[in-house]
């Protein structure tokens, strides 16, 4: 299998999580709880929901706001993140967790329109 | 199958029966001849004898012309009222009626009636006739010994009483008609205009006009000159009057609003008399109609409208054709439509508004205008309310706390020029198609928009410096620099900016002329500073254009169509250039999408 890299990574929420999984996805969400050990946090949607991500190696730094993880969905439907990225504020103006949500449904409603299952995403 | 109230048409020809009958349709007919709106003639039969001296009101028009009353098809008579004309014959007229069974479900005529003779009957004097055989009639007999209905009786216990005068009966609104002299109504006054004058070739005048309601309908009323004098000053609005003794004509509907096919006209003979029991007459008649429908609606249409109030502009002061200075304010109103349109007040009315805490507004007699879209405008003979006691309003005021408040409205209303909340988005293919600027008017957009070409020739004068004037100057080749506009000559000049700029979006392209501030956003540096530099330094002048272009911003512009020597084109200015808010961009993005979807 090709590196997680190299692969398209669908941009899902919470709900999507069942139909992806063993499929690489990205998801981006705001940081809950960080578990003591620092090998698992958990991440909500713009809809509210939550998710569990797991890491290979414990965290380094304080994570809060809003992430970026890139990962596999295993079957019980945890993120296994192969790695993350912390979106800051842009000049000021908070990433819109909402707003980015809404974006994601029109992409996975009309999927004519967005065909980037068939390119290579970053 | 639904059984007739036997009986009843002949209690009905004696003038006193009752509301509620059950009666077949037999034949319905058109009577011509005279202006104005068509009356029917109705024959209606209980299956025991017919009678064709039934006139159907003329609000219910629609029913024959909706196919509702056919032949054949039984209904409820559920109001009614007796004329009795010169001759002593009467006529029943329909005010309400209900449908229980359609023609086309009724296997046709039921029992098998004969005309009912009114020669059976001895005149009005000898009510109760001897030839009362249905026990239905017997009781009624009792219960109602007048020429009256029952229902309005029964609704309006305090309606019924002695009216002043004692002259005639007090009668529904409804019920009026220019075949009947005798009648009172006691209605209240739901708005009164000014005193207005007229001077023209056959003599001076005056007028004054006012919108009366009871429980059946609404009308206007109009008094002349010695009129004028005698009851202008006595009516006040929303109080309660007994009306007798005008003349009715058929309406204007031009000017109003109102729903009655007729209108009335005060004469020297007309009394109105306060009435002190008002509890029972509605306050105001409206029938609103939804701000999402106002499309469909004709232009300079007189309609009613109820909204929540979302913003009130402030008082401005405009100058008419005539040169008159009048104040005017502009409400945006949302109802459940979810659709918002711009209301303008005047004088007045614009002055005193107080929109505080977004209240419900109902308006009555508004007019319809094309303006920008769809527009309403308050006119003389509109009235106002501001959170009114009416079912509307408390339903709408519900829906709007619990729901409208966080809908964004889509107006109707386009906002032209500057400032509003509404923008006039658009793309530059819709520009061209949607032929923008080619009405007498400018039109003014907005779009978002990338730099794809700038035209560096050109972009910079030499101006007056003095302040305001920014006229080109001419130079005197002597280190003087004169302007013409000013008369004076300067040492000196400054540099403005008058920019040539082609900006694109995903479906068009478009040449726009940016000035001053607009060209030193774009180029991301002053004018003083890029006249500085392309007298020393052009390659870092020419640096400063290709940094500029492919950047992306929202465009404010104006477009008319000019024409120079014959030849018109169409000339877009820049009024204004912001950076792209992409967080605002994708929300509009995203909603557009989804209403692209729902289409």
């Amino acid at each position: 299998m090709a590196g997680i890299y190299d692969v398209p990574k669908p941009r899902i929420i919470c709900s999507m999580l069942s139909q992806n999984i063993n499929k690489p996805v990205c998801f981006v969400g705001r940081v809950e709880k960080v578990h003591p050990s620092g090998k698992t946090f958990t991440v909500c949607d713009g809809e509210g929901k939550t998710a569990t991500v797991e890491l290979n190696d414990p965290l380094d730094e304080e994570l809060s706001g809003v992430v970026e993880v890139i990962g596999m969905v295993s079957n019980k439907g945890v993120i296994m993140a192969t790695t993350y990225n912390l979106l800051r504020d842009d000049k000021g103006v908070p990433f819109d967790l909402e707003l980015y949500t809404e974006a994601l449904k029109v992409i996975h409603d009309f999927p004519q329109h967005y065909p980037f299952q068939m390119a290579l995403s970053g | 199958m639904t059984k007739l109230s036997e009986g009843a048409i002949e209690a009905l020809s004696n003038s006193n029966g009752s509301n509620d009958a059950v009666l077949q349709l037999v034949n319905i007919r058109k009577i011509d001849g005279g202006s104005g709106p068509a009356r029917y003639r109705v024959m209606m039969s209980d299956g025991v004898h017919t009678l064709s001296s039934f006139m159907l009101s003329t609000q219910l028009n629609f029913m024959v012309e909706d196919d509702l009353l056919a032949p054949n098809c039984v209904c409820i008579l559920k109001r009614h009222v007796t004329n009795i004309l010169k001759d002593k014959r009467r006529v029943v007229i329909i005010l309400e009626i209900e449908v229980v069974q359609p023609a086309e479900e009724v296997a046709g005529r039921i029992g098998d009636p004969t005309p009912y003779n009114d020669g059976q009957t001895k005149g009005p004097q000898s009510a109760p006739s001897s030839e009362i055989r249905a026990p239905l009639l017997q009781q009624n007999k009792k219960e109602v010994p007048r020429v009256f209905n029952k229902d309005f009786e029964k609704n309006n216990p305090s309606n019924m009483p002695s009216t002043p005068g004692g002259s005639s009966k007090v009668v529904p609104i409804a019920s009026l008609n220019p075949y009947q002299s005798k009648w009172t109504v006691r209605a209240r006054i739901t708005n009164k205009s000014g005193i207005r004058t007229w001077s023209n070739s056959r003599g001076d005048g005056k007028l004054f006009s006012m919108e009366m309601v009871d429980e059946s309908g609404e009308i206007r009323v109009t008094g002349f000159n010695q009129e004028v004098d005698k009851f202008f000053t006595l009516v006040e609005v929303g109080k309660v009057y007994y009306i007798s003794k005008g003349s009715l004509k058929i309406a204007n509907k031009q000017y109003t609003s109102v729903k009655n096919d007729y209108e009335m006209t005060l004469s020297g003979e007309s009394s109105i008399i306060p009435c002190e029991d008002t509890s029972e007459v509605p306050v105001l008649q409206c029938d609103f109609v939804s701000i999402g429908d106002l499309e469909n609606r004709e232009k300079d249409a007189i309609i009613d409208v109820i909204g929540v109030c979302k913003s009130v502009d402030d008082v401005s002061r405009i100058t008419t054709k005539n040169n008159k200075e009048v104040s005017k304010r502009t409400l945006n109103l949302m109802d459940m439509s979810g659709k918002v349109v711009t209301l303008t007040l005047w004088a007045e009315e614009a002055e005193k508004f107080e929109g505080s805490g977004q209240p419900i507004i109902a308006i009555k007699g508004a007019k319809l205008s094309d303006f920008g879209g769809r527009s309403l405008s308050a006119s003389f003979s509109s009235t106002m309310m501001i959170n009114p006691d009416i079912p509307e309003a408390h339903k709408l005021r519900g829906w709007y706390d619990k729901e409208g408040h966080a809908m964004d409205g889509q107006s109707l209303t386009e906002v032209r020029g500057s400032g509003g909340g509404n923008t006039n988005w658009k793309t530059l293919s819709d520009v061209k198609t949607e032929h923008l600027g080619h009405g007498d008017k400018a039109d003014y957009y907005t779009c978002i928009a990338t730099i794809v070409y700038l035209r560096k020739e050109n972009c910079l004068y030499q101006a007056c410096p003095s302040q305001e004037c920014n006229k080109k100057v001419v130079d005197q080749h002597n280190g003087m620099f004169r302007c013409e506009k000013c008369d004076k000559e300067f040492p000196n000049f400054k540099y403005r900016l008058i920019l040539s700029a082609n900006i694109a979006d995903y479906a068009d392209n478009q040449w726009v002329t940016c000035f001053q501030e607009s060209a030193e956003s774009i180029l991301g540096q002053n004018a003083a500073y890029l006249g500085q530099l392309k007298d020393s330094n052009e390659a870092a002048f020419d640096e400063i254009f290709q940094q500029a272009n492919f950047n992306t911003f929202v465009f404010r512009s104006r477009v008319k169509l000019e024409t120079y020597n014959d030849e018109s084109r169409i000339k877009a200015t820049v009024m204004e250039v912001k950076p792209v808010d992409h967080l605002d961009y994708s929300k509009r993005l995203i909603m557009n999408i989804r209403k692209l979807a729902a289409q």
